[in-house]
């Protein structure tokens, strides 16, 4: 491209900026802004009162005098009142300080990935709301084809210009059914990819599932054959899909993008075929405040990608824009009211073996068939199903239940051989029930808000709630803290504040003015926790209140096992499709629990939440919790300390056995300074419950390597190996390994045809315009913001 | 319930310590040159109707990438112990010979399942899975019946076939 063209490319984009903007609303600039990208239009922006996002490494950029110019340039637009970047690249433009008239751009540009420079003001910024957002647009190049490596679309998906709201996906339907028995539950997901094209396709789906969930088997059926998927290094599965789908086979690969998040992909898909993928699980079913939670995450919601993860991140862009956030792993999003053709149905079957006092849905419409006094069937109402939030099914005990229970058993195919040499166990253990409240000693409570654009609407009203709340619990001898983030962190002093009424209620002030925007810079928000000096009078607890929609979750997790110290986190999970693996590992590794916020659930709000959690801060601990195996020859136990125990919250601890457990297992502990001692009888498990000991007992170790890793500071290839060979010796899918199936029988004609993604509607609650990158805007996409 | 035990212990892992039955070995080469696809169908043999077989493959410059049960069976299943020590697959099923979803020759397309095959003597000769490969250049399969058991629990004596094949060009 020529400098002359680039020129022609800024008036233009000038030229439609202005008639965007200028005495406009924000919402007319946003119509607008949606009008003209859906003329062919793009934008191309640059950032103001602060730093351009980090650009890769391929792109040039070029100072000149008084002017900053890339090529390719960095897309997006600004915000001239926070400087907020909110979009990213685009390869097509060329952005001159002399050819804007809206506004100079100046400075030094410098570094590889990071640009230190300082802009100039707006001129005219006299007409300019704060809310509005300056759009510099350009034409829109055209879309590449497709690309072999990275998820995303070709060209004929959502080309259906006389039905918009309508969008052909290749996955037609997913069926869901799970087996709930006693602590454990065996889920088959079945996912029906079908070619509605003319040619043709690959089918790329991006999926959630259960961060606990052990992904085992894996099987494609073609017709009425039905493939098996062997376990591989995930390198080598990959290896062989590519040269499956290169040489016209039918191949299915299912890779962890992150320990909730998978992409299937299904190559040679031929017109009018249909192909299905079936995929088990297994996960342990934990005990919350005396009930019991059966969760399916029906999607994935846009997340946002600091500068630190840029291309090993999960992109969300605009249906359509296929690599348009840069990211390893990619999700395309159906913009407001487009429909994908796509359903799901879920049909849970619970076995609690004690009898059931309650069974409910809260977050769908559902149908609850009570079968037996212990038995009960759950079942996706037709009016709901739209995948566009987490399923929650959750169900009470009568009486008295269970408290804790041991099952070990084989793992292997066909594996009741009783005084093998080695089986897989699962314990689960629940605090005894204690409903005395103690004294407590004086809390330091930091209440650490999310306020990025994907907490904007229901969410953030949420967690303003939930601190609300939490600064009423409070007492005199209390302090507290307040810090909310999203580029940035602020926070309510300098210091922990007395829990006085004047400075509770500056702090219900502070939470009150707490508004959703911009990017989630979490690590900021975690230090700014963190960081400051602990008070040895008081306990300190750090409470998060975020949906942790975020890419960098290992950072943020790492750093936070770094800078711990002798804080207790306890995560609030907050919006219809929270980011649970977060949420459960940062309490994790803080000695806390998680708990989670719904949004559509009238009978949970932040406000009840945060009384639960104070009122199990305000009940005893099962602390120094030892287990006496009683003769049994274990090893391998995770985790390698067992936790506290708090009151409602039971914990897996998992390992192998030889030889199995010829006594019951003592659990000793001390509650409120006095010593417990519980007796669990240990049970075999036969056939399915076998295999789902050792898948659940493998899961856990993994997630053990993870926390070692992080806390031990671990290197990548110590790290890698370490998982790898725990994976493929229990055939799970994990970061390193993958399950792959070729179907060598048939060969299908042409090429390899184009990679079609599948679109997935933004989570339940969370707005579309400030979470989706790619021509659709948003801040989830790259993020590529610096200032981390 | 005693088939289904013995069947169960018959098959991969747990059978392959605890019973060793009867062990045949076979051999089968594939020339060619260049990484490409193939399949090998693996068909057991035995004195009576069969119940449950393990079968251990293996050979140089394989990767097996699929496992599938014949006639649309259910896949059998794989011990990943022994395959993420090497490129060695041990596989396992259970059969019910009177099911119409009984293992039999039949190859790749053929809806309707065939009988199993009655041989000299009254032998049964059925087919029990495919396994799809990647190979790369010429290479020789080792294939060893690990464990055999009829219909009614008990041990029986047999043998392993591998039949190897390849889609044509589109």
């Amino acid at each position: 491209m020529t400098k002359w063209m680039r020129v022609m490319n800024v008036v233009l984009a000038v030229v439609v900026a202005g008639l965007a903007l200028w005495g406009c609303s924000a919402n007319q600039v946003t119509a607008e802004r949606d009008h003209q990208l859906s003329n062919q239009y793009s934008p191309v922006g640059a950032k103001v009162n602060g730093s351009f996002a980090p650009v890769p490494s391929d792109i040039s950029p070029v100072a000149g005098d008084g002017a900053i110019s890339f090529d390719p340039a960095p897309a997006g637009w600004w915000d001239p009142t926070t400087g907020r970047i909110r979009h990213a690249l685009d390869s097509n433009a060329y952005i001159d300080a002399d050819d804007m008239t809206l506004g100079s751009v100046r400075g030094v540009v410098g570094g590889r990935r990071e640009f230190a420079d300082t802009i100039g003001t707006i001129r005219g910024s006299s007409t300019w709301r704060a809310s509005d957002e300056i759009w510099v647009i350009s034409k829109k190049p055209a879309v590449a084809a497709a690309s072999d490596d990275v998820p995303g679309s070709g060209a004929m998906l959502c080309v259906m210009p006389d039905k918009p709201e309508h969008v052909p996906v290749p996955l037609k339907h997913t069926s869901v059914r799970a087996s709930v028995v006693g602590p454990a539950a065996k889920v088959d997901v079945t996912q029906t990819f079908e070619n509605p094209f003319s040619e043709k396709i690959e089918a790329v789906y991006v999926f959630p599932l259960p961060e606990n969930g052990a992904v085992t088997e894996f099987v494609m059926t073609i017709g009425e054959r039905r493939i098996r998927a062997v376990v591989r290094e995930r390198g080598e599965a990959e290896r062989v899909y590519a040269a499956a789908r290169a040489q016209g086979y039918t191949a299915a690969l299912l890779t962890q993008e992150r320990a909730n998040i998978f992409t299937q992909r299904v190559a040679n898909i031929e017109p009018g075929k249909s192909i299905d993928v079936a995929i088990t699980y297994y996960h342990a079913i934990t005990e919350m405040d005396g009930s019991y939670q059966w969760v399916f995450p029906m999607v994935v919601a846009p997340r946002f990608n600091p500068p630190s993860m840029y291309g090993s991140g999960v992109g969300a862009v605009a249906r359509g824009d296929r690599g348009g956030s840069g990211q390893k792993a990619e999700l395309q999003y159906l913009a407001p009211g487009e429909r994908s053709g796509a359903d799901i149905d879920v049909r849970v079957d619970i076995e609690a073996g004690v009898p059931m006092e309650s069974v409910r849905c809260g977050s769908h419409s559902a149908r609850v068939q009570h079968v037996s006094g212990s038995r009960a069937v759950v079942e996706l109402s037709r009016g709901d199903r739209l995948p566009n939030k987490d399923m929650v099914v959750e169900w009470k005990t009568a009486g008295t239940y269970a408290k804790g229970g041991l099952v070990w058993g084989s793992g292997r195919p066909g594996g009741d051989d009783a005084g093998a040499a080695e089986e897989s166990f699962v314990l689960m253990l629940v605090p005894p029930e204690n409903r005395e409240r103690l004294q407590r000693a004086p809390l330091e409570m930091v209440f650490v808000v999310d306020r990025s654009g994907s907490m904007d609407g229901s969410p953030i009203a949420q967690a303003r709630a939930a601190v609300k709340r939490g600064l009423e619990r409070l007492r005199p001898g209390d302090s507290f803290q307040i810090i909310d983030f999203a580029e940035s962190a602020t926070a309510l002093g300098s210091r922990p504040l007395e829990a006085t009424p004047e400075n509770i209620r500056r702090g219900k002030e502070f939470a009150a003015g707490m508004d959703a925007k911009g990017g989630t810079m979490m690590m900021t928000g975690l230090r700014a926790s963190l960081a400051f000096p602990h008070d040895a009078e008081r306990l300190r607890f750090v409470t998060f209140l975020t949906d942790g929609l975020i890419g960098n979750e290992t950072e943020i997790l790492s750093a936070e096992a770094q800078n711990l110290g002798e804080s207790r986190v306890f995560s609030f999970g907050v919006g219809s499709a929270p980011n649970r693996f977060l949420m459960d590992r940062m309490a994790k590794l803080g000695r806390g629990v998680a708990a989670y916020v719904p949004i559509n659930d009238p009978e949970s709000n932040g406000a009840a939440v945060m009384d639960e959690f104070f009122d199990r801060i305000e009940r005893p601990v099962l602390t120094d919790v030892t287990i006496d195996w009683n003769g049994a020859r274990v090893n391998d136990v995770t985790p390698g300390r067992v936790p506290d125990l708090f009151t409602g919250r039971s914990v897996v601890v998992a390992g192998k056995v030889s030889g199995g457990f010829p006594r019951p297992v003592k659990v000793t502990g001390r509650v409120g300074g006095k010593s417990v001692i519980m007796e669990v009888q240990p049970t075999r498990a036969a056939g399915d419950g076998g295999r789902a000991v050792a898948a659940i007992c493998a899961r856990q170790k993994l997630s053990e390597l993870e926390e070692r890793a992080l806390i031990e500071g671990w290197d990548a290839e110590r790290y890698s190996g370490s998982v790898r060979r725990v994976a493929l010796e229990n055939g799970l899918v994990s970061a390193f390994t993958a399950l792959v199936a070729v179907d060598s029988s048939v060969r299908t004609a042409g090429t390899s045809g184009v990679s079609v993604a599948v679109p997935v509607p933004v989570a339940d609650g969370v707005r579309y315009d400030t979470t989706v990158g790619g021509t659709g805007g948003g801040d989830k996409g790259r993020g590529r913001r610096s200032g981390d | 319930m005693m088939v289904g035990a013995l069947a169960a212990a018959l098959t991969v892992g747990a059978g392959l310590r605890v019973m060793r039955g009867p062990v045949a070995e076979t051999k089968l080469s594939s020339a060619g040159s260049g990484e490409r696809f193939e399949w090998v169908d693996v068909y057991v043999s035995g004195e009576r109707a069969v119940g449950a077989w393990q079968v251990e493959l293996k050979g140089d410059g394989v990767k097996f990438v699929g496992v599938e049960g014949a006639d649309g069976a259910e896949p059998p299943v794989y011990d990943a112990v022994a395959l993420s020590g090497g490129e060695r697959l041990v596989v396992g099923g259970m059969c019910v010979a009177s099911s119409s979803k009984a293992p039999s020759s039949a190859a790749v397309e053929p809806a309707a399942p065939s009988p199993p095959e009655r041989g000299e003597g009254g032998r049964v000769r059925i087919r029990v899975a495919r396994v799809h490969v990647m190979v790369r250049g010429s290479v020789e399969y080792a294939g060893v019946l690990a464990a055999l058991g009829d219909v009614d629990g008990k041990r029986i004596g047999g043998t392993v076939e591998l039949v190897r094949g390849e889609a044509g060009q589109p």
